[in-house]
């Protein structure tokens, strides 16, 4: 994720920023969107495993974490407890959508044609990619997409994420196996080209 | 499920490179060179109400509250000094005439003449009232 234009500050703290977004001044929030945009997205991505899904959770999670800012008892530790709510809000998304295409079901899906909304053009890497994600459990999914895409660290994902450090690095090790053993000779090749 | 901890922070650290490139073709950014920019404009953008309602609030600070409350107590003072002053104005109700005692209903009109209860007959004799019905 080396694309976009960098909306970072590192000589701000989170517990400053946090601080300063709670009496309302959006530079400090918007740092602090620049900084965990990418982790809350992929977190997201983890749960939900669509793009639009990750987005929408991604983006819905910041504005709660910023209508309840004085719930964030250790303004330190900002980027672990926004995580939880963006699982919390990707969990809840899925289950409004599983509700919703069980209640409301579409005329195409009964006779068995895909979802308008699911006929997208995946190419073969990105399905591929997919299936070997599908193997994880969400928990490696988000270490490994931290670690691996985001570059955290073992020690960041831990207090983030609220796990043993010992727990990151077993996740880590099993997730970069299975996806190995799903992508490798498949995708070498495409992700050279 | 089979766990490996490990226990020592010296371990490799470092990104995996080949399933970082691989995880990258999940990053939306990837093809699209503004996708981060307008998701962080979305994000700033959606919370502006809040934001601006945060500010309204951080603005009440102790010389805010000290402020607003002299505000409202200022007329509510002088309403209660105009009150007082026409109370003080009027009669003071302590001014009253004392209660009438019993005794002073006993003896009262003692030292009065008496009442006409006899009267006068025509040769002269005095009569009780009570003889006249």
């Amino acid at each position: 994720m080396t694309s976009h234009q960098k909306i970072e500050d590192p000589r701000f703290g989170d517990g400053e920023l946090v601080r300063r977004a709670r009496e309302g001044e959006e530079e400090a929030y918007a740092l602090l969107v620049g900084r965990y945009m990418r982790p809350a997205y992929l977190v997201a991505l983890s749960v939900t495993r669509r793009h639009e899904d990750a987005e929408d959770a991604a983006q819905e999670a910041f504005l709660v974490a910023l209508q309840r800012l004085e719930e964030c008892r250790d303004p330190e530790r900002f980027g672990g407890w926004l995580m939880t709510i963006v699982r919390n809000r990707s969990r809840n998304l899925l289950r409004r959508e599983s509700l919703r295409e069980t209640s409301v079901l579409p005329e195409t899906a009964k006779s068995g044609e895909p979802l308008p909304d699911r006929v997208t053009e995946r190419s073969e890497l990105d399905e591929t990619l997919q299936a070997a994600l599908a193997e994880l459990t969400p928990v490696q999914r988000e270490v490994v997409l931290l670690h691996d895409l985001e570059g955290w660290k073992h020690r960041e994902i831990a207090e983030r994420l609220d796990l043993p450090s010992g727990t990151v690095r077993s996740h880590l090790h099993f997730a970069r196996k299975a996806l190995r053993g799903k992508l490798e000779g498949v995708l070498t090749d495409h992700v050279k080209g | 499920m089979n766990l490996i901890f490990w226990s020592s922070e010296s371990d490799d650290d470092r990104r995996d490179t080949q399933v970082g490139s691989w995880l990258g073709e999940l990053d939306p950014g990837r093809d699209d060179a503004t996708y981060w920019m307008r998701f962080h404009r979305d994000v700033v953008d959606g919370s502006r109400f809040e934001l601006a309602r945060r500010r309204q609030a951080a603005e009440l600070t102790v010389v805010g509250v000290v402020s607003s409350w002299s505000r409202t107590l200022v007329p509510v003072a002088l309403a209660a000094a105009a009150a007082a002053g026409i109370m003080l104005a009027q009669p003071r109700l302590d001014q009253v005439e004392p209660p009438i005692l019993v005794e002073d209903v006993l003896t009262m009109g003692l030292g009065d003449p008496m009442p006409a209860l006899f009267v006068d007959d025509e040769e002269g004799g005095l009569l009780l009232a009570s003889e006249i019905y």
